[in-house]
């Protein structure tokens, strides 16, 4: 049954297994509304590219399972699950299959399908932060309450605790909290060579090194190392630099979309309304990702930076 | 007789060109005004509904708006009207929002410590977005709404008080933008009639 | 394309609302399309604008064709389409003052509608007046037909409304992102596939 419906992809399936531990803690911080917001996107996301790849009669691609978890947690935890139906179905049809299918897609689907809701219901998503925690009872048994995001507290003020940050007792989107874990789980990936690691420090680069500059010149008011564990900035450099499909392959080029990344990241969070900064990082700088491998001197050795990235891809066995 | 010589070209051109536009000159002539009549029933409009005045039709605006009795002071036009026994000073503003000018009229009670209502004549925000200042619900905020200090502050969520009014979710920079040009707005209602008897 | 098919007042008809509807299979006048779709209202006005626009130098250019010298042939179907466009504008502004407003700039960009100068320079051209201002009207009510299908989904989903009046009920939220441009490459970017997968099933068939 399966393996009529999908096709093996082990690189994708080492990603699955990294954000499990991710879940779990989303389980913990926001309760029933984890598992409601998993099981519909994850059925809508492969119900939708099923039936575009049964068209083209092939299988399913394992990566849609990526695409889902990462849409998954990515996500505001009170968002009205309807809206994350539309999202992850915006984000396979629109974002992945109508470029082609796998490898051929310019945009992140997670990201594209994540920013299109977020532009089209800002409303529902500035009310869907909950504060973390007890399973998403919150600490007075209350289920629902309305809580500020770290960012949103620096905006107003205060500065939130830095261990609550590190492990994760935080507002924010599902999966993007826990600092601690993130790293644990990216480290797998790059050892495993499932991440490429300069795609993360670029990314981390970028975004601290303007973020210290903005803070340093007095524009920003958040310092860089609260600014670098708050939003999903952490989240964003493991998971959402490091897609091997849209980001480039040479290693300069790699070094320059990586900060590209960051700081636009940053950019986008101190001087616009939409905090959603690291998606829109992620998805300008897709736009840029083959110009700068087209752009980037051919590395000297041959098929120096390859290994991990590149044989799982069908871009170039299709091209 | 050539059609392709330099001479025929040149005047039939020109006899082209002239016809045209002599036909759109009195067009835009004869509408002219027409044109004027509708911007000053726009303009008299907003004033009406920033002093919750209603109306029916653009007769009843015009008609209305001849007992608004109108001052200037200092080169700005003030709009001054008695209701329930209070007098209440109208005023446009304009200002910068967040991708263009917002133009509009607020009006506030003699005191100048209540806004009585705003109107916006012309924006640019996002439609949908930002452009919800145009909409009752965001406006109707302002009606009677006391300002003891003198200036509105926007806040996100939750219920507002005295000098506050909501913002409009996920349109940041235009709320903010509008309590900049109405605090501007406030500042220069009191220093037109600051000197004068309540 | 209409060059080689007989010019007949049903193959016209037929041509320009369908097999070579000037948005979804030539591609013309999308920057209109994106920007005046967002409510049925302004697309409307501003879909009979194109048409009388479309028409009217289409039949002006046909009238006069013997007279325009070769050289500045262009030259005097812009000047036939400005003056045109400059005539709507100017009777929107003095008695719909608030379709006006609303409308904005985009109906002096009328003149820019390449469907205009498209139809003058390849149909008025070469026929007579009568199927001028038949093609005229045909090719824009082509345009005004896919204008209408993007502004209904657009208006229904992002202000929950049609024609003004709201028909979708209170729960429903809004689709900010529909009331801004961008989001008629969506919808036009579905209509050309629909419109081109049907196509293709017809030519199969035939």
């Amino acid at each position: 049954m399966y393996d009529t419906i999908f096709q093996k992809q082990k690189v994708m399936r080492r990603v699955v297994y990294s954000l499990i531990p991710l879940f779990l803690m989303a389980l913990y911080l926001y309760g029933w509304r984890v598992l409601a917001h998993t099981a519909v996107i994850f059925a809508a996301g492969i119900l939708t590219e099923y039936i575009f790849e049964r068209k083209r009669g092939k299988k399913v691609s394992e990566a849609v399972l990526v695409t889902c978890a990462l849409f998954t947690l990515s996500l505001p935890p009170a968002l009205p699950v309807w809206i994350s139906v539309i999202g992850i179905v915006f984000a396979v049809a629109v974002v992945k299959e109508m470029y082609g299918g796998f490898g051929r897609n310019v945009f992140n689907p997670a990201i594209g399908g994540r920013l299109f809701i977020w532009i089209a219901f800002a409303a529902p998503f500035a009310s869907a932060w909950m504060e973390a925690g007890g399973f998403g009872t919150g600490e007075a048994g209350v289920d629902l309450i309305t809580a500020a995001t770290p960012l949103e507290q620096m905006q107003n003020g205060t500065l939130p605790d830095i261990w609550n940050l590190i492990i994760g007792t935080r507002a924010g989107s599902m999966g993007e909290s826990s600092i601690l874990l993130i790293t644990v789980a990216g480290l797998y990936l790059v050892f495993t060579k499932t991440a490429q690691w300069r795609l993360v420090v670029s990314t981390l680069l970028g975004a601290l090194a303007l973020s210290a500059g903005l803070f340093w010149a007095g524009v920003s008011d958040v310092a860089p190392h609260y600014a670098m564990l708050s939003g999903s900035i952490w989240f964003g450099a493991f998971y959402f630099a490091t897609d091997p499909i849209t980001a480039p392959n040479k290693k300069s080029a790699q070094w320059i979309y990586g900060v590209l990344i960051g700081t636009i990241s940053i950019l986008v969070r101190v001087f616009t309304d939409f905090n959603a900064g690291l998606s829109f990082g992620v998805f300008v700088a897709n736009v840029f990702s083959s110009l700068l491998d087209e752009l980037m001197p051919a590395p000297r050795k041959k098929k120096a930076a390859k290994p991990a990235k590149t044989s799982t891809k069908p871009k170039e066995a299709a091209a | 007789m050539n059609k392709q010589s330099l001479i025929y070209t040149i005047v039939f051109t020109f006899a082209v060109c002239f016809v045209f536009v002599a036909i759109l000159a009195v067009a835009n002539d004869l509408t002219a005004e027409q044109v004027r009549q509708n911007q000053i029933v726009a303009q008299q409009r907003a004033v009406l509904n920033a002093m919750g005045i209603s109306y029916q039709s653009d007769e009843e605006v015009l008609s209305l708006f001849e007992d608004v009795e109108q001052d200037e002071i200092d080169g700005t036009i003030v709009y001054i009207t008695e209701k329930d026994g209070n007098r209440i000073y109208a005023m446009s503003f304009r200002g910068s929002g967040l991708w263009g000018p917002i133009v509009g009229i607020l009006a506030m009670d003699s005191s100048l410590e209540n806004i009585f209502g705003i109107e916006i004549i012309s924006h640019e925000e996002t439609p949908g977005l930002g452009g919800r200042i145009t909409e009752d619900q965001w406006k109707e905020q302002f009606r009677d709404r006391p300002v003891p200090e003198g200036s509105i502050e926007v806040v996100r969520g939750g219920s507002t008080g005295d000098g506050q009014v909501a913002a409009i979710t996920g349109a940041t920079g235009t709320s903010n933008s509008m309590e900049r040009i109405l605090n501007n707005a406030m500042q220069r209602f009191r220093e037109l009639l600051g000197g004068r008897d309540a | 394309m209409s060059d080689t098919a007989p010019k007949t007042v049903g193959g016209i008809l037929t041509d320009n609302l369908w097999h070579s509807n000037p948005i979804f299979m030539q591609v013309l006048g999308i920057c209109s399309a994106l920007a005046v779709t967002n409510l049925l209202t302004n697309t409307f006005i501003m879909s009979i604008g194109v048409i009388f626009t479309t028409m009217m130098s289409n039949f002006t250019v046909s009238i006069i064709k013997g007279l325009i010298p070769r050289k500045v042939r262009m030259m005097v179907q812009v000047l036939i389409i400005a003056f045109y466009v400059i005539i709507v504008d100017i009777v929107l502004r003095a008695y719909m003052p608030d379709i006006h407003e609303a409308l904005g700039p985009y109906v002096g960009l009328i003149i820019t509608n390449c469907i205009i100068m498209g139809r003058a320079e390849a149909f008025a051209q070469s026929n007579g007046p009568g199927l001028s201002l038949w093609d005229g009207i045909t090719s824009a009510s082509g345009y005004m037909g896919v204008l209408l299908v993007i502004a209904f989904f657009r208006e229904i989903l992002a202000f929950g409304s049609l024609f003004g009046f709201r028909i979708m009920p209170n729960w429903f939220e809004p689709w900010i992102i529909m009331a801004m441009p961008p989001s008629a490459f969506f919808f036009l970017g579905v209509i050309i596939w629909i419109g081109k997968t049907i196509m293709n099933h017809e030519e199969a068939a035939a």
